[in-house]
């Protein structure tokens, strides 16, 4: 175990608006996020010394918020990793709290792209060794590793399926969740194709929403009104930006970041209660699953068989119901944290994993191209 | 508009990839220092920042995955619909992001050879896609 484990806890965590928000701008939600955060925690606005944000909704994202919300930070970071760029905030505001720069951070984020109808992935630069064969953008990249997955281990579409559904399940039992009722594994496959073998419900939801964290020092946890939730590992990196830049298009960074933060927490994978992964789309989480080792490579289609991830199976997974069926406001990594913190704090009703004690939550970002992964636990 | 936006990006890194196209080569870089090749075009070796030099692919290699794109989101491709986006391993080492054509997606298995295909213009370019050998 890493002496940075357990230095830093989460206190406050909280969703905006989710969904279709109207005319709300990101700003706005990610200020009602951050107040609900803050108010939970028990610590006033001034008292944040730290900020960190991320996403498209600026070009200076911390300097946006911290200004819209009249915070002069002494440490600012807007470390842009696309969907784990949260989980990567966590690893430095441990850092920053364990070097003694702050005691209290706070973590943003917000997006109105369903309401604005901001097409994915248009605030990339065009890339000109890609943009001219029309792979849809993100979804045909993924299309790619999966048809990969397929072809060297046998995975199907109907163990794909198999993660959408049970997400559904777990969206049935959270009040906030956006895609709700019945749905089989035959709809997933009689969904339309969009780039094969991914079909359309094989995809996450474009939904607007925002989230905020508060992560402080042990010296501070003690002051706040919630149970500290401790960091007890993270780790980062990422393998490339482009799909076509990917060493091994069924094998993430995930891998990496797992590992190491596995090791800075002194676990193993049998050592964890409840788990979240990015499911940007169904094959993100079968891979993430075998690289974070909770199975072996080219068993995670077999892992997720006889809804095993869903509520009442043995691995409960992406407890909210995930960025398939709760929300995808753009960049999912931060609500992620926010479930996983909730369900270690035992405030999650009917989808409660009893007795959970640890968490893994692990953000993806582009195109399988970033991965980091965070390990939490309580008292 | 796909077109201007993608021939705007050429630059030092690519031109010389560009103008090969006009003459159906398909320019690659080699790495003397390390001994490797590498795809996209860049100033330094990606393996070990030494210089490179630009080399014409022998233009063969093995279908590494491939999507049949059903559904687009950019009308550039709306006529197109549906068509193989395809990830080619070059005999050389690189992998390339293309379109495969001349091939009937139930004939289309990965680990297939194919070889460059230049038919397909672009702009005053040629676009650098592969069919079944
Ligand atoms: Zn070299």
């Amino acid at each position: 175990m890493s002496k940075l484990s357990r230095q830093a806890a989460i206190v406050g965590v909280a969703e905006s608006e989710l969904g279709k928000v109207g005319d709300k701008n990101p700003l706005q939600l990610q200020a009602m996020a951050a107040r609900a955060a803050l108010r939970e925690a028990g610590i006033e606005k001034q008292e944040v010394e730290a900020i960190f944000s991320a996403g498209p909704y600026a070009y200076l994202q911390t300097m946006t918020i911290a200004e819209y919300l009249g915070i002069t930070p002494k440490y600012s970071d807007s470390t842009s990793l696309g969907g784990s760029s949260f989980e990567a905030h966590i690893e430095h505001a441990v850092a920053g709290i364990y070097a003694g720069l702050f005691d209290v951070a706070l973590i943003t984020y917000g997006s109105n792209q369903r309401s604005k109808r901001v097409r994915p992935g248009s605030s990339i630069a065009v890339n000109p060794f890609e943009a001219p064969y029309g792979m849809p953008f993100p979804v045909g990249g993924y299309a790619l590793a999966a048809q990969r997955h397929m072809e060297l281990y046998g995975t199907k579409p109907e163990q794909l399926a198999e993660v959408a559904v049970a997400a559904r399940k777990w969206a049935n039992l959270n009040p906030k969740a956006y895609a709700k009722g019945e749905l089989a594994v035959e709809d997933v496959l009689n969904s339309p194709l969009i780039s094969s073998p991914l079909h359309a419900l094989d995809c996450c939801l474009v939904t607007d929403g925002g989230g905020a964290i508060v992560i402080v020092s042990d010296r501070k946890a003690k002051e706040c009104r919630t149970k500290p939730i401790w960091v007890l590992g993270t780790g980062e990196t990422h393998t490339h930006l482009n799909i076509s830049e990917m060493p091994d298009l069924t094998i993430t960074g995930a891998r990496e970041s797992g590992e190491r933060a596995f090791a800075m927490a002194g676990l193993r994978p049998d050592e964890i209660d409840v788990v979240q992964v990015y499911d940007s789309f169904t094959i993100t989480v079968i891979l993430q699953l075998e690289d974070l080792g909770f199975c072996e490579k080219g068993e995670g289609g077999r892992f997720v068989e006889n809804q095993r991830i869903a509520p009442g199976g043995t691995f409960p997974l992406n407890t909210s119901g995930g960025g398939l069926s709760y929300c995808h406001p753009g960049l999912f990594g931060i609500f992620l944290l926010i479930e996983g913190v909730r369900q270690l704090r035992g405030e999650c009703g009917e989808r409660q994993v009893k007795n959970a004690r640890t968490a893994l939550c692990n953000g993806m970002g582009g195109v399988l191209s970033s991965s980091c992964t965070v390990i939490l636990g309580r008292d | 508009m796909l077109v201007e936006d993608v021939l705007n990006t050429i630059d030092s890194d690519t031109r010389p990839f560009w103008e090969a196209t006009k003459r159906r080569e398909l320019l690659i870089q080699y790495c003397p220092t390390c001994n490797t090749h590498q795809f996209y075009p860049r100033i330094v070796c990606k393996n070990c920042l030494s210089d490179v030099e630009w080399t014409t692919s022998k233009g063969k290699g093995t279908l590494y995955s491939f999507s049949e794109v059903q559904k687009v989101f950019n009308p550039d491709f709306k006529e197109k619909v549906p068509f193989i986006v395809a990830m080619v391993e070059l005999d050389e080492g690189p992998r390339m992001l293309t379109n495969l054509v001349g091939a009937e997606i139930e004939d289309v298995k990965i680990g297939m050879k194919v070889q460059v295909d230049f038919s397909e213009s672009f702009g005053e370019y040629n676009l650098v896609q592969f069919r079944p050998v």
